[in-house]
Formats: structure tokens, C-alpha cells, sequence
């Protein structure tokens, strides 16, 4: 079924479908959630303003994904930057500085996997927080990031090696 | 036989076709070193959906209050949208719209019919001639580094062609696109994959 | 109301003629040097070193090129192999003011197994540049730490000069 991005229902139904990945890829990413929703109405809005077909719902999903991904890691990389040059200045270490609700919300466990997901690089982040959070399979992966299926297992491996590590130095034994 | 640590990441995942699926799974009954580490993969994948379930509200309220964001947004564009140029509708009086055509007209017949402005269809073979016949108007002589003008000019006069380099990749190399293509500078790249 | 308008239809025909028919008869020599001296200030010289990378970085193939263009106007660099064709086109522009950027089209028809459909990829990138800087273009995308056997980078390393 064909999808127009600014049909009023098409429209309502990917974003239906895609909102939930999306959301979790962003906030995956940034580890903020508000910037996260931020991302999310940036690439909904620009899906609409773009005025194109897609031959299917899928297809529009993917282009979103790719999208939101890509704002979330040029968000990441910028505030990395800025952290950079921040500890550079003032030297001293900056914690990633969130609210305090946000602080309570947030779990052991989820400040240590993010902690690790944070050390993780870019391209293993991508594989791992789209097959964990977005529950996509190879396939669907390799179509957004234009990467091979096989590229896509061996990326997820790579990166789930590199994760128990992580979390076996934050005292989580994963067996 | 026992699998590589690859195959059983992505065992985990229910990602290999069925009937290795069935024989990792019969394999898993009798060895234990693949059961403890596929075991390791689904702990792992656990470890994600527990945290994420945690979020799951916070996701829920997100989803609305973007939709309404996005509402708000799309309204507001679509009445700040004004007619292009190009779509407004023009009146144009009749004698002025006449004057126009008239206009329209003596200039093709002036274009067509008068001699002082005829132009040869090969407009790069008349600047080739005009060199050749008024040699002391372009100076050629003091640069020697720059290509022959004749050779620029029939260069140039190629509609749409690129200069094509074909070059032969080594015939036992497999080739995958293995990301986003990228442009890079060069000192930018090799710095980043120093580090 | 008449006569106005027709005042106006002759006062607007005049208008546009005049400056046409005494552009029609100024000797084409002037534009010439013009033109010859707008192009000799626009060519430009293309480096172009193309490498494939192994996955322990090494580079296990190189080939390099240099050609002569002008501002806007493309070089295509086709690299054909097995399973893959890659075609990249630079075009490098030059400004009056002698900054330039550089725009790669890339476009890659893949064959992942053999028997399988073709797939194919495009994309246009673009970046400002100085004069003699090397910029890479990696048209199938940058080399990632793989497991996998005989996964290789395509780089192209180009430098762009104006001739002075």
C-alpha cells in the first residue's frame, strides 16, 4: 500500500506504527528524553514536509528510522563536542547533568547500560539499539543502514562482546 | 561440533535459517559450553527489554505529546503558506498583453532575417577561427603551462560529457557497501581513526 | 484610452528593441578574449588517488589519475569489479572569490551473491575545499572494525587545484 507523507492518514497510521522505535532509538542515543522528543517531531515533520510516495508502510518506517537515528547521533556528537571542550576549560570532568526527576526515574540498571552504550562506537550503537529497542530483525536493519545482512550480525556481535565487558567492569555478570 | 560464538549471537536472535535453527537447538541439548553462551545472549537481550519496560509510560506520554507538537506545527505552516509568485493569478490588459506579442514578434523576425547577427550552428569552431585569424588579441605565448586553447574549447563544447576514467578493481575481491558513502577531509579522517 | 494604450505599446516596444539590435552588431572578438579570459582563470586540476582498504587498514590496491577540468564541469572516476560497480563523479567548482567546494555523486550497483538481483545505491555529497587539501570520498562507506573475510573500503583521495 502506497504511503503519502502528507496524507492526513497515511500520516496517522506510520506515525502510529513507527513512534514507539523511533522514540527508543532517539532516546537510545541522546539518553534525554526530551531531546528525544524533540528528534521524534523534527523527523515527523520533516517526513511530511518532504510531500513523497513511499510504496509501503515499511519503506516509510525505514526512512524515518534512518532519519531520527541520524539527528539523534549529530545531537550526540555535537554535545560530545561541547563536553570536550568544557572539561578542556574548566578542567575537570563533567557528568552527563540531567534533572532530578530524571534522576529518580532512572534505574541502576539503565544508568549502566547507558553508560556502556555510550562507549560503545557510533556504527556498533546503531546495530544494537535497533535490534534491542527497535525490535528490528537483520534484514530490516541492513535496508535502513544500507548495510548487508551479514554486516548487521557480525556488528551485533561485535557489540554485545564489547557490552558484557563493560558491564562485567560495572560488576553485572551477564551469566 | 560446536558453533562459533557469531552464529550462536545470532541464534539468540531467531535469525538463522530453520533447519540450522533446529540443529543449534538439538546441539544446545548436549553442549555446554554453546548453552552458556547462547544463555549469555538471551540474558543480555532480557537485560534490555527490563529496562525498557521502565520507560515504557514515559514512551506512552511521549507519543502524545508529540502528535500534538507535530498538530500544532503542521497547522501553523500550512496558513503561513503563502501562494507562490508563480501561481497568482496575473490580469493583464488587452493592448498591453497586444504590445507584447508585437514585441515578441519584431524580435524574431530581426533574430531570423538580419545578416550582422547570424551565428554559426558550431559556435566553438567561429572562436577557433576568430584565434586563428586575430592571434595578437589572446595572449599565448607567456603561459606555457596552460593547455592549448583550441583543445579547451572543443573540450568545452562537448555537451554534458564528464571526462570518464575507467579503472579495473582486483577480480578476487569481494566488494559490500558497508555504510553511509561518505566526503570527508582527509586530516579529519585520519585523525578520528588514529584514535 | 485608446491612445494611451497605444502610446504605451510604442513607448514598450522601443524599450526592448533598442538595446537588442545594438547588442546584435558589437563585434564578437571583445567576447571572446572575454570568455577565454573568464575560462583560463576556471580550469582546474584533479588529483585523484583511488585505493581499496583491507580490513587491517592496509591499502591492498592503489591506481591514480590526474585530469584537467573547469569550474562545474565533472570527471567520473568508474571502478568496476566482481560484484560491484562504483561510479563517482567530482565536479569542483571554483567562486570569484577562490573558495571552492567539491560535489561527489556516488552511485553503486551491488551484487551480494551471485545469481541474486542487483542493488542499487546513490547519494550526493558536498564540501567545501581548499586549494591542494586531500578530501576522501568513500563512495560504499567508511572501513568498519569486521569479522567477516575480504570486506574492503573503496577510498578515493582527491586534491583539487586551480592553474594559475
Amino acid at each position: 500500500m502506497k504511503i503519502f507523507s502528507n496524507d492526513p492518514d497515511s500520516f496517522k497510521t506510520v506515525y502510529g506504527q513507527s513512534f514507539p522505535i523511533i522514540v527508543r532509538v532517539a532516546y537510545h542515543i541522546t539518553l534525554d528524553i526530551e531531546v528525544a522528543e524533540d528528534i521524534c517531531q523534527e523527523a515527523f515533520i520533516r517526513f511530511y514536509n518532504r510531500s513523497i510516495s513511499f510504496p509501503s508502510e515499511d519503506q516509510a518506517r525505514y526512512w524515518l528510522i534512518r532519519v531520527t537515528k541520524n539527528l539523534a547521533f549529530n545531537y550526540y556528537k555535537r554535545r560530545k563536542r561541547e563536553k570536550n571542550a568544557l572539561e578542556k576549560y574548566s578542567h575537570e570532568n563533567t557528568q552527563h547533568s540531567t534533572n532530578g526527576e530524571e534522576d529518580v526515574m532512572r534505574s541502576e540498571t539503565e544508568k549502566i547500560i547507558h553508560n556502556a552504550l555510550d562507549k560503545l562506537p557510533p556504527k556498533l550503537r546503531s546495530v544494537l539499539v535497533l535490534k534491542e529497542y527497535g525490535n528490528l530483525s537483520y534484514r530490516e536493519i541492513g535496508r535502513i543502514l544500507h548495510i548487508t545482512e551479514n554486516n548487521v550480525k557480525v556488528r551485533v556481535h561485535r557489540a554485545r562482546i564489547i557490552l558484557e565487558t563493560l558491564l562485567k567492569e560495572e560488576e553485572i555478570h551477564v551469566l | 561440533m560446536c558453533y562459533d560464538e557469531n552464529v550462536l549471537s545470532a541464534y539468540s536472535d531467531g535469525e538463522l535459517d530453520i533447519r540450522l535453527l533446529d540443529e543449534i537447538t538439538a546441539h544446545l541439548e548436549i553442549c555446554g559450553r554453546c548453552r552458556s553462551i547462547a544463555a549469555k545472549y538471551r540474558k543480555l537481550g532480557e537485560l534490555f527489554s527490563v529496562e525498557d519496560n521502565v520507560r515504557k509510560e514515559a514512551f506512552l506520554s511521549s507519543e502524545h505529546t508529540v502528535w500534538n507538537r507535530v498538530q500544532t506545527r503542521i497547522r501553523r505552516e500550512r496558513k503561513g503558506t503563502a501562494i507562490p509568485l508563480w501561481r497568482r493569478r496575473l490580469t493583464v490588459p488587452v493592448p498591453v498583453a497586444a504590445g507584447v506579442l508585437l514585441t515578441v514578434c519584431v524580435l524574431c523576425a530581426v533574430l531570423i532575417f538580419s545578416p550582422e547577427t547570424f551565428l554559426p550552428d558550431d559556435t566553438s569552431a567561429l572562436i577557433a577561427q576568430q584565434i586563428e585569424m586575430d592571434k595578437q588579441s589572446v595572449d599565448l605565448s607567456t603561459d606555457k603551462t596552460l593547455p592549448e586553447l583550441e583543445k579547451l574549447v572543443q573540450f568545452l563544447s562537448e555537451q554534458g560529457a564528464a571526462i570518464e576514467v575507467r579503472i579495473e578493481l582486483p577480480g578476487s575481491s569481494h566488494f559490500e557497501v558497508i555504510g553511509e558513502p561518505q566526503l570527508i577531509k582527509a586530516s579529519d579522517y585520519r585523525k578520528d581513526a588514529a584514535q | 484610452m485608446r491612445r494611451i494604450s497605444l502610446l504605451w505599446i510604442i513607448l514598450f516596444s522601443t524599450c526592448i528593441l533598442v538595446p537588442v539590435v545594438s547588442q546584435t552588431v558589437q563585434p564578437v572578438e571583445a567576447d571572446i578574449d572575454e570568455a577565454l579570459s573568464y575560462l583560463r582563470n576556471k580550469v582546474l586540476d584533479l588529483e585523484i588517488h583511488a585505493r581499496i582498504i583491507g580490513e587491517d587498514r592496509e591499502s591492498v590496491w592503489n591506481a591514480e589519475t590526474r585530469e584537467m577540468t573547469v569550474s562545474g564541469k565533472s570527471v567520473s572516476i568508474t571502478l568496476e569489479g566482481d560484484n560491484l560497480k562504483v561510479v563517482a563523479l567530482l565536479i569542483p567548482f571554483l567562486n570569484d572569490d577562490h573558495s571552492m567546494f567539491l560535489v561527489a555523486k556516488g552511485e553503486v550497483w551491488l551484487q551480494e551473491r551471485p545469481g541474486e538481483e542487483k542493488k542499487y545505491y546513490s547519494t550526493v555529497k558536498s564540501l567545501p575545499i581548499q586549494a591542494g587539501e586531500s578530501v576522501i570520498f568513500f563512495p560504499t562507506g567508511t572501513l568498519m572494525d569486521s569479522d567477516s573475510e575480504n570486506i574492503y573500503t573503496i577510498e578515493l583521495e582527491i586534491q583539487v587545484e586551480p592553474r594559475e
